[in-house]
């Protein structure tokens, strides 16, 4: 018997473990209705033309906002129009239901991870965003 | 929110899982140690009252003195070498990788961003 070999084992069995957990854990994620009907509504959005012509102009507004070109009052009124215009069709609000509930759903499992972890999950999984002063 | 027994032993599983790690471990006892130590925890709540202050002022257009940065500078370098705050700030900032990496394997069993879809404020 090995004591030093059995104790190497059995860290790298700890260290392996939150992996495995995880990986179940997103397998038995992808079972669920919640994800089932937000995978069918993401395929349905993106396969609606009037949708992606919507999203296209939105985005234009968006970069436009973002590099400060044109007048910034008009890009806001007309993303705020398109929105509104998006927002009138079904299968849109059918994309909006469904991760509203796919994000409850995550939200109540990130709590749980949390509280049995005693550390924020989510909050501290996130990619950093640069150094605070 | 009603979740499935299954999603709960799984979720509660990778909690646990994480919880045994040695970054967790550290961190929870860096944590512990800071929340013992009366003067070192009033020390931050300081100046996270004061950033608060200081930054609402400025939001509200109103500049702070000199004498005013110079307290917030000098409470700051306090802070930064208090020995309990760094080390658990150090504690935190080697656990971010480790659940970073659970996530990316969430996100490789799922097919979705687990954590952008948990975090997103719409």
């Amino acid at each position: 018997m090995n004591i030093q070999s059995d104790l190497q084992n059995s860290s790298i069995t700890l260290e392996l473990e939150p992996h495995r957990a995880a990986k179940t854990l997103g397998e038995c994620l992808r079972g669920t209705p919640e994800f089932q009907n937000y995978v069918q509504a993401v395929r349905a959005v993106n396969g609606d033309l009037e949708i992606q012509k919507l999203s296209a102009k939105m985005r234009g507004h968006r970069t436009a906002l973002k590099w400060a070109t044109g007048d910034k009052s008009v890009h806001i009124v007309e993303l705020e129009r398109l929105e509104g215009e998006m927002q009138a069709y079904p299968v849109y609000q059918v994309y909006r239901q469904a991760q509203s509930e796919i994000r409850a759903l995550f939200q109540s499992v990130d709590r749980l991870i949390s509280q049995t972890a005693g550390v924020e999950f989510s909050a501290n999984a996130q990619p950093s965003r640069g150094c605070c002063g | 929110m009603e979740i499935s027994n299954e999603i709960r032993q799984a979720a509660l599983a990778l909690g646990e899982a994480l919880h045994s790690t040695k970054a967790v471990q550290e961190y929870l006892d860096a944590r512990a140690r800071l929340l013992r130590d009366a003067q070192s925890t009033e020390l931050e709540l300081s100046l996270d009252a004061l950033v608060s202050s200081l930054e609402a002022r400025q939001r509200a257009g109103e500049q702070p003195s000199p004498e005013e940065l110079d307290a917030f500078y000098a409470l700051r370098s306090r802070v930064w070498g208090n020995p309990l705050i760094t080390k658990r700030n150090a504690t935190l900032g080697l656990l971010k990788p480790v659940f970073a990496d659970v996530a990316d394997d969430i996100r490789g069993a799922l097919g979705l961003d687990f954590i952008q879809m948990t975090m997103a404020t719409e």
